[in-house]
């Protein structure tokens, strides 16, 4: 039997008012994305029981936990909810192991197997007798994760979990998060602002909108411009795109990535021929030029179209939408270029690409 | 050395500080609790009422409960009639007035203890399967350990201090109620008794200094123990 979940609340805290409705049915990945404020952290909070909605249904592995309709609500400590929070919210009191056995005291029998197999996942071995404030902020949040996973939830939620760590530990733990996917077949809400980290981990994208979803799907299916644009902080503009491993020019040390036939050029990328590459393309690294220029070091030289201009006269720049197969990416220039080279919709151009860089798979 | 009534007199501070302290303690971390955690008018005027001792004069408490618990009072008549218990002139009377005075002490403690607590750490407890109850006593009581020991060492240090409430309540009776304060009191009173005076004038000081100190070196070792290191309290 499918295990089908199903989230659908109207809530209202002060003056925020947030109407959530998705739901999915697969023990896969799904990333929950917005800009701050948007009404991300209430659905973690909803979904464990901390925030009553004012009204709605939630559903978890076919168990509803909430029903305002039926008069149902299940309190926090009987949802079998794992939750990861920002913050790694350890109890300093105890060591790593009695955290990591809180949870999984309560909610059931103890099984060492399923024990050694988590700390192993989690490589928290070596640190079982630690006291808490003698841990690193990675750590402590692997350790938040184990007692999540110990508990036996039916879902996984993680908000926000790598907030705060360096890039390396972030690495690590996207990676754990992936693997305890993959190993323990456990449906994971992740919930973050990072598009980098989402397009690496999710196979499905919620997006929030002042309380709201305003869109979802899988990343081929949200990851055009306009979609994201609208929680890309505007100052680091940038497109994100899809393309596959054309071939490595050994030779140049280059490898080439086909982008609905187009073909871009970028560093050597060690994966084989074929596989799915998403390409991050900020848009100030972008430039336009109306004939095909000569005696240039930019590789990356494509031959497009207009799709729309945005001008923003405040900034005096423009951002120029241009069609790359069916895919779009953006250009920024400043309104002097734009009115220099006489830019409009539907015009002929060519986009110079002057740095690729790859996000995730 | 200590003469017989000096001795007995520290024996007896020490044993109704005890008894006070004791019965205090779960009431003082109920009440904690409520003024910390309850907002309205009745954790409003909890909150004045237990206060009230720190400021009232002694003398004053000694009289109510004097007036509370004579064998005709509301509580005095009820213990005589219920339990064949009457506390007027004994140490019971005596322990009494000293939990009622330090009262304060050990809530104040224990509040801030619950004040400074990170509740965010009682959703993770939820949500991983405690109920309310369980996490109070799981993760809660043994979080907030440094400001209980805090509130039971200088309630008990308040406790050996307390005259003012005795006297009034349940009189100075030496191998009953009179506790050091109360001998030393006697011994300002009587002619010849100077040197008793001062002996007991000792005690008291290095008593209340030893109290203080342990509470000290308590609370930073509970709170190392639980928090690492203090800058984390």
């Amino acid at each position: 039997m499918a295990r089908s979940n199903l989230i659908k609340y109207e809530t209202i805290l002060g003056d925020f008012s947030s109407n959530i409705n998705f739901d999915f049915s697969d023990s896969n990945i799904i990333a929950i994305t917005g800009l701050s404020g948007s009404g991300k952290s209430t659905i973690a909070k909803v979904i464990c029981g901390l925030i009553k909605p004012k009204n709605g249904y939630i559903k978890i592995n076919n168990k509803i936990l909430y029903s305002s309709r039926d008069k149902i609500n299940i309190p926090p400590h009987q949802r079998k909810i794992g939750m990861v929070f920002q913050e790694s919210r350890l109890f300093s009191h105890m060591s790593v192991q009695n955290n990591l056995l809180y949870g999984q005291r309560r909610n059931t029998v103890f099984d060492q197997k399923k024990f050694d197999k988590i700390i192993n996942i989690l490589g928290i071995k070596s640190i079982l007798n630690r006291k808490i404030f003698n841990l690193s902020g990675g750590e402590a949040q692997r350790v938040s994760i184990g007692r999540a996973l110990l508990s036996e939830p039916k879902i996984l939620i993680l908000d926000e979990p790598l907030t705060g760590l360096d890039a390396q530990r972030q690495n690590k733990i996207l990676k754990i998060i992936k693997d305890i996917n993959k190993n323990l077949n456990i449906p994971i809400l992740f919930i973050s602002h990072s598009l980098e980290e989402i397009i690496f981990i999710a196979a499905k994208i919620i997006i929030i909108e002042n309380g709201k979803v305003a869109t979802q799907g899988s990343i081929d299916q949200i990851i055009s411009y306009q979609k994201l644009s609208s929680f890309n902080k505007s100052n680091t503009i940038y497109s994100l795109i899809k393309g596959v491993i054309h071939s490595h020019d050994k030779t140049n040390s280059n490898t080439i990535i086909d982008v609905n036939g187009i073909k871009l050029i970028t560093k050597p990328i060690s994966d084989k021929i074929n596989s799915g590459q998403i390409i991050k393309l900020f848009s100030k690294d972008i430039s336009i030029a109306t004939k095909i220029p000569k005696n240039i070091s930019i590789n990356n030289i494509l031959e497009t179209k207009i799709t729309k201009i945005k001008i923003s006269k405040k900034n005096g720049i423009a951002e120029i939408f241009l069609a790359l197969g069916k895919q779009q990416i953006v250009s920024e220039i400043t309104l002097f270029s734009l009115q220099k080279l006489k830019l409009k919709t539907n015009l002929k151009v060519y986009a110079l690409i002057k740095a690729i860089s790859i996000v995730g798979k | 050395m200590l003469n017989p009534i000096e001795i007995e007199a520290l024996k007896l501070s020490g044993f109704i500080a005890i008894i006070a302290v004791s019965i205090s303690i779960i009431p003082g971390v109920i009440i904690a609790w409520i003024i910390s955690r309850k907002n309205g008018l009745f954790a409003s005027l909890l909150n004045m009422i237990v206060y009230l001792p720190l400021v009232l004069p002694p003398v004053v408490i000694g009289y109510l409960l004097l007036l509370l618990f004579s064998n005709n009072g509301i509580l005095g008549g009820f213990l005589l009639e219920t339990f064949n218990i009457s506390v007027n002139f004994s140490w019971k009377g005596a322990a009494i007035a000293a939990a009622v005075v330090s009262f304060p002490l050990l809530v104040r403690s224990i509040k801030l203890g619950f004040d400074t607590f990170d509740y965010k750490i009682e959703e993770a407890a939820y949500i991983n399967g405690a109920s309310k109850i369980d996490c109070f006593f799981s993760i809660i009581l043994p979080q907030i350990l440094p400001s209980i020991i805090t509130g039971i060492t200088l309630a008990f240090a308040r406790c050996l201090a307390e005259f003012g409430a005795t006297i009034t309540f349940v009189s100075n009776i030496p191998g009953e109620t009179q506790t050091l304060p109360l001998a030393l009191y006697t011994a300002t009173q009587i002619p010849g008794t100077e040197e008793s005076a001062i002996r007991l004038v000792i005690i008291s000081i290095i008593l209340a200094f030893v109290s203080v100190a342990i509470a000290e070196i308590l609370a930073k070792r509970t709170n190392k123990r639980i928090l690492g290191n203090k800058n984390n309290g």
